[in-house]
């Protein structure tokens, strides 16, 4: 319930107890409400979600087969999919809609100035509105780029490394560069006709074809011409106005006690590899999500083209006059001024189509109060949560093992999160845009205390949206290792490692280190490891390792004096010297050796990690001593 | 109603889905296997393979008189491959695998054979080539052949057992 104001001061937990109150509440309602139509629509969410995921494991797979044939024919399967899988999602979420009664609610709440778009009235007139802005904001979220990135990798593991990009890359032939400025100039501009053919007659067939075509010009970018964009910037840091740029540059921050470019991009990459994940983990994406569903559902968008046609701004970004003034003088132009001023229509009409109905479905989804879009995300995280970690589990159950194995089960896989928990998110997205819509509604109760509520009481809600987001910071830091079967081993003992096993037999530390049989000596200003390693294979699967040192985030390749690899024959076992120079600082109880398949491809690879039990008086000792390094043996396995 | 037949369409693409990526994975990683009877020749690229001889040795030594020995439990199986590689461009060098069932051992890297035959094939020639491998005695009596690496198709597997 919502907190009454008393006008006195309020004890801290008398002010936290409504606030969790309202949060608690919001998110037992989204849960039953979710719980409610999952189970109503089940066959049909299953069904949709299966079909998308179908959609998009059958995209990539057809990709990098036709691939084989021409490279370019990569781009119409991948569209191809993409579109089919937006239609599954849209198709889904007005289901749900429909069964919560969203059409209804909404014509309760829409504004009298807004457009009736009749998107309800038919499946393939929601398809033609929607597809297209749902596609740019897929897109933007980063959707779309895994097509790409898993049809690469499926291609280089199938064909080789250079088989896709290299028939893809611009910069490698004129040919293709000249194909893809072409591609990309003619998929814009039949877009935009698409789209007026579309905004004429209402059909779905323009509304797929422009959808296609979008999807086409993402992947040419996505594959190829990102490539042009690269080389000229490539271009332009070889040239003298990069270093006039770096000059000034220098100049402008000299009087700094700090080197501010070196600042500005370990802020940068601190905030893409650091924040950025968790942010998008458990906050904007399900905020995205609810944007993408408020396009489907219908939040009675105004577009700047309605309003060239009917009336005023309503939404006071001022675009809409730009607009209108464009076609003013549009109508008074004439020659390259008219053409110019065309082309800026155009563009217009491109963030028209795409990018304002989102802009609309964010701001009303975002006014709907922190006691709502808390229990929301906490709800949306918690379902795509569990649906990773169910795959972490069935990794986990798994075991480390070749790309071989994981390229043919990541469909199956993926089965747990695209369609088990996609059917649970897609009915919470459901509930949500319906409460949305309540909490607009002439009757509702205010979403979240009155801006009377005291100081106290603001202070409550930060702390609970404190404690929330550090829940979900937690939710993230909490899931198991993704990325490998980690195994730990203690020096001297033997651990299971891929068709075989691997063992570390002894260590050295020195800061000389003397090759036998040649009695070579090399010494080192920091220290060596030198660390003696077995590995086993007992049949046809390979063991290849190259093992490396690592402590914390610093790792170390071993280096030419000894060996870099264990690859032995099936029925043999083959030990050898690694010798790494590593600084002293390193040489404590952190550090370790890590055995691991170095591959152009890995997934849940299986690694053995050997903590190596140095201390830093050990190194101290070593400062005078020689690493002794021979050369590698081999034994045929009893 | 409407909604199971949706449910039976779907779960039938998802299964003629998942037979074709099964189908297609069935094939990754193997390369498909052509035996060749012994005395027979094998035909790959334009090259011509023939399985002279396949030994099983206690011992060998190389071009300059340096001995060779297995370690302890292993045994040396040393082949003779005729080849005809007239007609080659530059680039053509050619590989050979001994194969017991999915196991496969390389070659002893840098081994020379004894004149007149050579250790590896060059290109636009013809000649003899012998090839080395050692591998776990236990494993002699599974021995099938020589096979002739191909990464791009199918592989000639020259049949023959080590005497």
């Amino acid at each position: 319930m919502p907190e009454r104001s008393t006008g006195r001061p309020g004890g801290g937990s008398n002010a936290l107890r409504p606030v969790l109150a309202a949060f608690g509440e919001s998110t037992l309602q989204l849960a039953s409400a979710t719980a409610g139509v999952w189970w109503r629509l089940l066959p049909r969410l299953i069904a949709l979600t299966l079909l998308g995921w179908v959609a998009y494991h059958g995209a990539v797979f057809l990709g990098a087969e036709l691939a084989q044939c021409s490279v370019w024919l990569l781009i119409p399967a991948l569209s191809i999919g993409v579109v089919f899988r937006l239609a599954t999602v849209v198709i889904a979420l007005r289901s749900v809609a429909t069964e919560l009664g969203a059409p209804e609610l909404l014509r309760q709440v829409a504004p009298a100035e807004a457009a009736d778009d009749d998107r309800d009235r038919s499946l393939s007139r929601l398809l033609g509105i929607t597809l297209l802005p749902f596609l740019a904001v897929y897109a933007a979220f980063g959707y779309v780029d895994s097509f790409a990135r898993d049809v690469v990798l499926l291609s280089t593991y199938r064909f080789g490394p250079g088989e896709l990009l290299g028939g893809l890359n611009p910069l490698d032939s004129a040919t293709t560069a000249a194909i893809t400025i072409a591609l990309v100039a003619v998929l814009y501009v039949a877009r935009r006709l698409l789209a007026r053919w579309q905004e004429r007659t209402g059909a779905l067939l323009p509304a797929l074809l422009a959808a296609l075509v979008e999807a086409s010009g993402l992947f040419v970018v996505l594959l190829s011409a990102f490539r042009l964009v690269e080389g000229a910037q490539l271009w332009l840091g070889d040239r003298r106005v990069a270093q006039w740029w770096q000059a000034s540059l220098d100049w402008a921050t000299g009087w700094l006690h700090f080197d501010l470019p070196e600042l500005v991009q370990r802020t940068w990459a601190f905030l893409s590899s650091t924040i950025w994940p968790v942010l998008w983990d458990v906050l904007s994406q399900p905020v995205a999500w609810l944007t993408l569903a408020a396009l489907v559902f219908g939040s009675r968008v105004v577009t700047l083209g309605d309003v060239l046609h009917t009336g005023p701004a309503t939404d006071g970004t001022g675009a809409v006059g730009r607009a209108e003034r464009l076609r003013v003088a549009i109508a008074g132009a004439g020659g390259p001024r008219r053409a110019l001023l065309r082309l800026q229509q155009t563009f217009v009409g491109d963030v028209d189509d795409k990018y304002l109905p989102t802009w609309r479905s964010l701001r009303l989804v975002l006014h709907a109060g922190w006691a709502f879009l808390g229990a929301y995300v906490l709800l949306f995280s918690l379902v795509g949560f569990l649906g990773e970690w169910s795959v972490d589990a069935v990794k986990t159950a798994i075991g480390g093992q070749p790309v071989s194995l994981w390229i043919n089960v990541i469909p199956f896989l993926n089965l747990l999160p695209d369609v088990l928990a996609m059917s649970v998110q897609l009915a919470l997205l459901g509930a949500a845009f319906v409460r949305i819509l309540e909490l607009r509604s002439p009757g509702a109760e205010p979403a979240r205390p009155a801006a009377s509520a005291g100081t106290r009481s603001r202070l409550a809600e930060v702390a609970v949206v404190a404690g929330l987001v550090l829940a979900f910071v937690a939710m993230v830091a909490l899931r198991p290792n993704p990325d490998a079967a980690v195994r730990t081993a203690a020096v001297g003992e033997r651990a299971r490692y891929a068709g075989g096993a691997v063992q570390v037999d002894a260590v050295q530390l020195g800061t000389k280190v003397l090759l036998l049989p040649s009695k070579e000596v090399e010494s080192s200003p920091v220290m060596f490891v030198a660390v003696h390693a077995t590995a086993t294979r007992s049949g046809a699967t390979t063991v290849n390792v190259q093992p490396r040192l690592v402590n914390g985030s610093r790792a170390y390749d071993a280096q030419s004096w000894g060996s870099s690899l264990l690859a032995p024959e099936p029925g043999f076992s083959e030990s050898t010297d690694f010798v790494f120079e590593v600084l002293p600082a390193d040489v404590n109880d952190g550090l370790h050796l890590e055995f691991q398949t170095r591959q152009l491809l890995v997934y849940y690879p299986d690694v053995v990690s050997v903590p190596l039990r140095l201390s830093p008086a050990a190194a101290v000792a070593a400062a005078h001593q020689s690493v002794i390094v021979t050369s590698g043996t081999q034994k045929a396995v009893a | 109603m409407r909604d199971r037949r949706l449910l039976v369409v779907a779960v039938t693409l998802a299964l003629v889905f998942s037979v074709a990526w099964l189908w297609r994975a069935a094939g990754d990683g193997t390369s498909p296997r052509n035996p060749v009877a012994a005395g027979q020749a094998a035909r790959l690229d334009g090259v011509t393979y023939h399985l002279v001889s396949l030994q099983s040795l206690e011992r060998t030594t190389t071009r300059y008189d340096n001995p060779v020995v297995p370690v302890r439990g292993a045994v040396l199986v040393l082949a003779r491959i005729d080849y005809d590689a007239v007609g080659t461009r530059t680039s053509f060098g050619c590989t050979f695998e001994l194969v017991a069932g999915e196991t496969t051992w390389r070659s002893e890297f840098g081994y020379t054979p004894p004149e007149p035959e050579g250790g590896s094939c060059e290109p636009d020639t013809a000649g003899t080539v012998a090839v080395l491998f050692e591998i776990p005695a236990r494993n002699i009596e599974q021995v099938q052949g020589i096979g002739v690496t191909n990464p791009a198709g199918t592989e000639p597997l020259l049949v023959g057992r080590p005497t």
